[in-house]
Formats: C-alpha cells, structure tokens, sequence
C-alpha cells in the first residue's frame, strides 16, 4: 500500500481540516514531518493508526519479558487528563455537532484505496464518552465498497492490526522493543515474530484442516453406516418382493377358484331357479330329514337317559309296601326303647328293696331309732317287691324283637328306600322320552307323506344333487371371501413396508468425499512439513536481511559483522571474530532491533508505509543519520519519520538527505512563527500573547494553541 | 502473494507439489490461510466451512 494523501479534521492539535500530499512523482519514499514537542507530530502518528484500526492506545511496556499495549486513548472525555482526548479540545467544545474524521488515499496493486473512518457526536454539544459517538469506517478499493465491519476486514486485508507495531514504531518505546529482542529475555518477541512470518496461517490452518478432516471421517463413516443399512434394507426388501410375489400368486390362483366357483354357482343358481317349486319340496325334504335326525338324536338321549334314571323305579315300586314296614319296626324300637328304660328302673328298684329287706334289724338304716313295727314294715317291703317283680315280668313278656333284631331289620328295610325325588325324576324323564317320541313320530310322518308327494318331470335325486352342490357351493364361497380380504391386506401391509425399506435408498455414494478426505490428508502433511522446516528458514532469512540492514546501518561495519537471530527470534550482535558482541552500546542494540524489524517486515512481503514517531530518540548522530540514509534508500516501502527538533534539525535534514525525501512538513503553533507570514518580516514585535509584525501591522496572538501545517521545500 | 513471505510460498509450493497437489489449491489454501489467519479459534466454523468449499472446489 502507497500512501497518497492524509487528511485529518479535529484531531489532536488540529483544528479543522489538514492535509498531507505525499504523492510524489520521483518516486522517493522518505518522508519527514518536523516539530517541536506537542505540536501534533504523535496526533498525526495515532491518527493514522485510528483510521486503520479504529483505535489507539498509550505508550506500552514490557511486562514479565512480554510487550503489553497501553490503555486505550479515548476520542472524546476529560480534557485535563494528559495524554488527553483525541478529539481537538476547540472543536469538541465549540462545534454543535463535534465530529473528528480521518481519510487516507493510497493505492494498492494499481488500485485506489480510500479509507475515510468518521468519529460523529450522537447527542449533540459536547459528549461526554465515546459511547456517545457515531463511529462508521467506509473503506474503497477499486469499484469496492464497505462499511464498517466488512470495510475494516479489507483494511486488515493491506494492512493487518497484529503486525502493526512493526509499521507504527514509537521511539519513545524502543527501549522496550530492544529489551524483547535482546538474548535472555522470556518470551521475547516470539509471538509477534511468528506473527509477521505468517506462522498462525499455518498452525491454525493444520487445525482447521483437522477439524474438516474429522469431520468427513464421521460423515464418511456415518454415510458407510447408511450404505450398510440400506444394503439390508435391499436384502430385505428383496425377500419382501419375493413374499409379496408369492402372495399375489396366491391370491390370484384364490381368486380364480372363488370366481369360478362364483361363476358355477350363479349358472346352478340361474338353473335351479325354473325348479322353485321341487327346490321347496326338496328344501322341506332336507329340513324333515334334519329335523328326522335331530329327533331321532334326541329320543336317542331320552331314552338312555330314561333307562339311567328308572334303575330306582323297583325301589319306588317295593318302598309302597316297605315304608309301612319301616314304619312299624321304628315304632317297636321306640317302644322297646321305653320297655327297656323301665326295666332298668324296675331293676334298680328291686336292687335296693332287696337291700333293704337284708338289712332291715328293727332300726331305721337312716336315723338308727328302733322301729315300733318292724315286722310290718318288712312286709310292705316285700310286698313292693313282688309288685315290682310282677311288673317286670309283664314287660318282658310284652317286647317280642330284641333291640339288635329291630336295628337289623331297620337297617334291610332302609335298604329299599329309593333317593329323594326319584319318583318325579323317573316321571319326568319319561314323559321327555313320550314328548320325543311322539314328536318323531310326527316328522316321520309328514316326512312320509312328503316323499310320497314326489314331483312329476323332475329328476329329484339329480336335482337334490344340484341343490346340495349349491348349498356347499354357497358355503366354500362364504368361506373364501374372509380368506381373499385376508391376503389381499397382508399383501398391501407387505408393500407398505417394501416402500419403506426403498424410501432410504442412496443412489450412489458420494466418492467426492474421500477424494477431498484425501486431499485434505496430503494438505496436512504439507503443511506440518512447512511448518517445521519454515520456521528455521524464516529465522534464516531474517537473520540474513537483518544483517544485511545492519551492516549499512551501523558506523562500525568492519567490527560488527551482522546479527545472530536464535531458535527464540531473539537477537544479538556478531563482531567480526564471529562471536557474539557481551556489552554492545545501546545505539548498537537500538540500531540492531531496528534491524530485526525491517527484516522481519521485509521477510513477511507486507507491503505497506512505516511510520516512526520519534525516530533518533537515544541514537547518536552517525546511527541517525545512517539510519535516515538506509530507510530512506529502500524503494518498496514509504518511511515516515516524525522527528522532534531535538532529534533532527530540520535545515539540516532537509540538506543532507534532500535527494531521499518527497515530502515534508513542519507543524507549528503561532508562538513558534519568527516571522510574519504576510510580508515575510522576521523581527515581528511581542506584547503580551500578540505578536505584530513591526512592517505591515500584521498581528497574531501566540497563546493559541493550534497547529498550523508548513509544508517545506526539498529537493525536487 | 502479498502479504506471504516468499519462504513460506516457496517451501509450501514445493512441498506440495511433491505430494501431487495443483498449484491452484495450494495458492488458493496459503492465500485464505493467511488472511484468516488472525481469525480466533472459537470463530473459525465459517472459515472451515469456505475451506472445505473452497478444497472441494478446486480439487
């Protein structure tokens, strides 16, 4: 990228719009912006900066041997704070609308580039935070053009943000930037170093490429998965057909013998329609000789049954008789039981009278008094007890049967006794058989006289023939039609499940896929193999330019040979034994880090200015001036210096390197004008903040702080 | 090639070529390696997904 031209509007020191030509047509690259301290040089510095990157940040340092960026600069807040806001502190307060803006020309590969990014209050007069402001970034390239997002990923594109502290070199921190390159520091410049040689496209790359790789293997696999499936969902689906085909035969073949048949009874039908009159006499005919059948059946149950349950009528017949007899022998095992239990009292009675006659002696055998009439008394007992012996002798002669002998005939008698209700059974049961009988009868009657009725013309046992086919004809169709609704829904069910099983289907399997899995595969390899033997190239390389840069640089080249470049990107001067420099001078280390820079810069093809703010800070005159002599020879890359007067003196610049620079530019405040601008005057007068010019009156107040750009005159 | 260093390119080139891959790929994977190459790792789903494209693409 060539730089064209820089305007920038409020920023910093400046006030409204100033602008920067740095188109030259003798193809010089050395450009020089002069001025003394807090004139603008370091605004112009961050201006460029914002307009790529959309941000800037305060001084940084080294931290544990790593470089940490300062605090981010604010465009617009509090103006008392050093360094202050970006936003000119005039315009912010004064502008209705305050608004910064930056816009870069350049091209890029023959085509232009306009970079315009635009800081614009929101809520009117004097915002208070960046949070209030409108920021938009419109980016052109050729007929291309973004916004915002998109438009800083083009800016990226010519001028990426992570290699930018190798383009916008502070002075003020090369310190720091030679403590990083120095041999012994952890860490060091490393990242930034792999940055610049583009390694992160090659160790993200590897990730990335092994992410899609694994990525296609799963797919890969997965598709393999689905190929497997589907071949069994053929195999399947193949079995299926042969099933489905199977069944279709079938129900074909079924359906031929159903229409058949359909067709054989509907022409018997038709046939057996003239004989409605024979068909009625034969119908009654089977139905008598059913009903014949059934009835025969049924006498034939009755009776067995009848037979089965008359075994009891002998006992039904005999228990007339035997139940009086039953009767009378229970009623003498009554009586005998009476007879018995008095005979037992009798006993006992007679036991005790007997007793007590033994023992009577004349005195009561209960209280032991004499008895007066003893005698009498003996008497009276003997008497009851040949009344008791009387008695006894009666019932005797009365009981006939023992008791065992009643029990016994009891027992046979009891025998005859037919089981409750066996008289209604029997009953029953034969008037079921005379029902079936009779009701047989009845049938073979009127089955008699049906046969006898014949039918004249008519061949009936043919026709029963033809009528009985009809009916079995009838019932195999009944039969069938179930049977063809059956097949013919497994068959639908059955081709159902084959759509299913082709509806997965995959055509062809996509062999593009492991050509790019291959692919990818070889990409890998390439790029791990580039990646490790790079590394050591770049470092190569880099040592090589750098010490190329160094040796033209440096005001001692017959001592100090080059610049020795570790495994670390960590740097160190080579003397001219080849060994390296214990104490070099902090010129020489700065020299040398400026070195390793360009080199890298150089080795990573970036094409794009250098901007270097503060560019002869702790060099001595030899280095600054070689410096100058060598950067601003290089024909590739535009080198922007923005020295302060102490640095480099502007008349002498200017002469001494007049023929590398294209442009340069003094900035200044009024107080710094020595002369008045009208009339060319250089012994203006001072009271208080006015100076006037003592020639043509012309006055300007001194105490204004804002910076005037004055572009110098240089060789052409 | 701006903006990749001529070493890179060179050895890529070479190694690449070795293992029977086009110059085309090669090129066009290096360039869209190297502008991407900032791009965090969490951010990188749409970058494989254009390289993947991109490879199958030019393949």
């Amino acid at each position: 990228m060539d730089l064209k031209y820089l305007a920038i509007s409020n920023i910093g020191p400046f006030k409204g719009l100033h602008q920067f030509n740095f188109n030259t047509t003798s193809g010089k690259n050395g450009f020089a912006i002069f001025s003394k301290n807090g004139r603008g040089k370091t605004s112009l510095f961050n201006a460029m900066q914002w307009a790529l990157f959309g941000e800037v940040f305060e001084r940084g340092s080294v931290r544990n041997g790593r470089w940490s960026d300062g605090q981010r600069r604010t465009i617009v807040g509090d103006y008392s704070r050093n360094p202050g806001p970006m936003m000119n502190e005039d315009a912010y307060r004064e502008m209705r609308i305050p608004e910064m803006n930056v816009i870069i020309i350049a091209t890029h590969n023959d085509k232009d580039v306009q970079i315009n990014r635009v800081a614009k209050s929101k809520v009117g007069s004097m915002p208070r935070v960046d949070n209030d402001l409108n920021q938009n970034l419109t980016v052109t390239i050729g007929e291309e053009v973004a916004q915002d997002g998109k438009a800083q990923e083009l800016v990226e594109n010519l001028f990426p943000n992570e290699l930018r502290r190798f383009f916008f070199i502070d002075g003020e921190s090369l310190e720091e930037y030679v403590d990083l390159v120095k041999a012994g520091q952890v860490g060091g410049i490393k990242n930034d170093v792999e940055s610049v040689l583009r390694l992160p496209a090659l160790t993200r790359g590897i990730s990335d490429l092994e992410i899609i790789r694994s990525d296609i293997d799963k797919e890969i696999a997965s598709e393999s998965k689905t190929k497997r499936k589907i071949q069994k969902n053929a195999e399947e689906a193949q079995s299926l057909q042969i099933k489905i085909n199977d069944l279709k035969l079938k129900l074909e073949t079924k359906e031929t013998n159903f229409n058949n048949t359909k067709s054989r009874f509907n022409a018997l039908e038709i046939e057996l329609k003239d004989f409605g009159e024979a068909i009625g006499h034969i119908e009654e005919l089977e139905k008598l000789r059913a009903q014949e059948d059934a009835l025969s059946t049924a006498l034939k149950r009755s009776s067995e049954a009848r037979n089965k349950l008359s075994s009891n009528a002998w006992k039904v017949l005999i228990w007339k008789r035997a139940n009086a007899m039953y009767e009378e022998v229970s009623e003498q095992q009554s009586n005998l039981q009476s007879s018995n239990y008095q005979m037992d009292l009798i006993n006992r009675q007679i036991e005790k009278l007997n007793d007590e006659i033994e023992e009577s002696n004349g005195f009561c055998s209960h209280c032991g008094q004499s008895i007066v009439d003893a005698y009498d008394h003996k008497s009276i007992l003997q008497s009851k007890l040949l009344d008791l012996k009387n008695q006894k002798s009666n019932i005797s002669s009365d009981l006939g049967l023992s008791m065992n002998e009643v029990i016994q005939r009891m027992g046979d008698l009891s025998k005859l006794n037919p089981p409750t209700g066996s008289k209604e059974i029997i009953i029953q049961s034969n008037e079921n058989w005379l029902e079936d009988k009779s009701k047989l009868l009845n049938i073979i009657e009127a089955l008699e006289k049906e046969e006898s009725r014949g039918l004249e013309g008519v061949d009936s046992s043919e026709l029963m023939k033809k009528s009985e086919q009809l009916g079995q004809m009838r019932t195999t169709l009944r039969r069938m039609e179930p049977v063809l609704d059956e097949l013919r829904q497994e068959i639908i069910r059955k081709e159902l499940e084959l759509k299913r099983l082709d509806g997965g289907r995959i055509s062809t399997f996509d062999q593009k896929k492991n050509n790019t899995y291959t692919t990818i595969g070889e990409l890998l390899n390439v790029m791990k193999d580039t990646l490790s033997k790079y590394r050591e190239l770049a470092r190569k390389d880099v040592e090589r330019v750098a010490s190329e840069s160094f040796r033209h640089v440096i005001n001692a080249p017959e001592a100090l040979t080059g610049i020795n470049i570790d495994q670390n990107f960590n740097g160190s001067i080579i003397g001219a034994d080849g060994r390296k420099i214990t104490m070099p001078s902090s010129g020489q280390e700065m020299t040398m880090t400026l070195c390793i820079m360009d080199a890298l810069r150089r080795v990573s093809n970036v094409s794009a200015p250098i901007f270097f703010d503060t560019p002869g800070r702790s060099l001595d005159d030899d280095h600054k001036k070689a410096q100058l002599e060598y950067f601003w020879s290089m024909r590739n890359h535009q080198f922007i210096i923005f020295p302060h007067s102490g640095e480099y003196k502007i008349e002498e610049t200017i002469n001494q390197f007049g023929g590398l620079i294209g442009s340069a530019w003094e900035l200044t405040w009024p107080a710094d004008r020595e002369e008045c601008e009208n009339c060319g005057e250089d012994s203006p007068l001072k009271e208080g903040k006015i100076m006037k010019c003592l020639n043509c009156g012309e006055k300007w107040d001194i105490s204004v702080k804002e910076t005037t750009v004055k572009v110098l005159e240089v060789e052409s | 090639m701006e903006g990749v260093p001529d070493g890179l390119k060179e050895l890529f080139f070479e190694l690449g070529k070795k293992k029977g891959l086009s110059e085309d790929l090669l090129s066009e994977v290096l360039i869209y390696f190297v502008k991407n190459q900032y791009v965090k790792q969490g951010d990188r789903e749409h970058i494989r997904n254009s390289l993947r494209r991109l490879i199958e693409r030019v393949e």
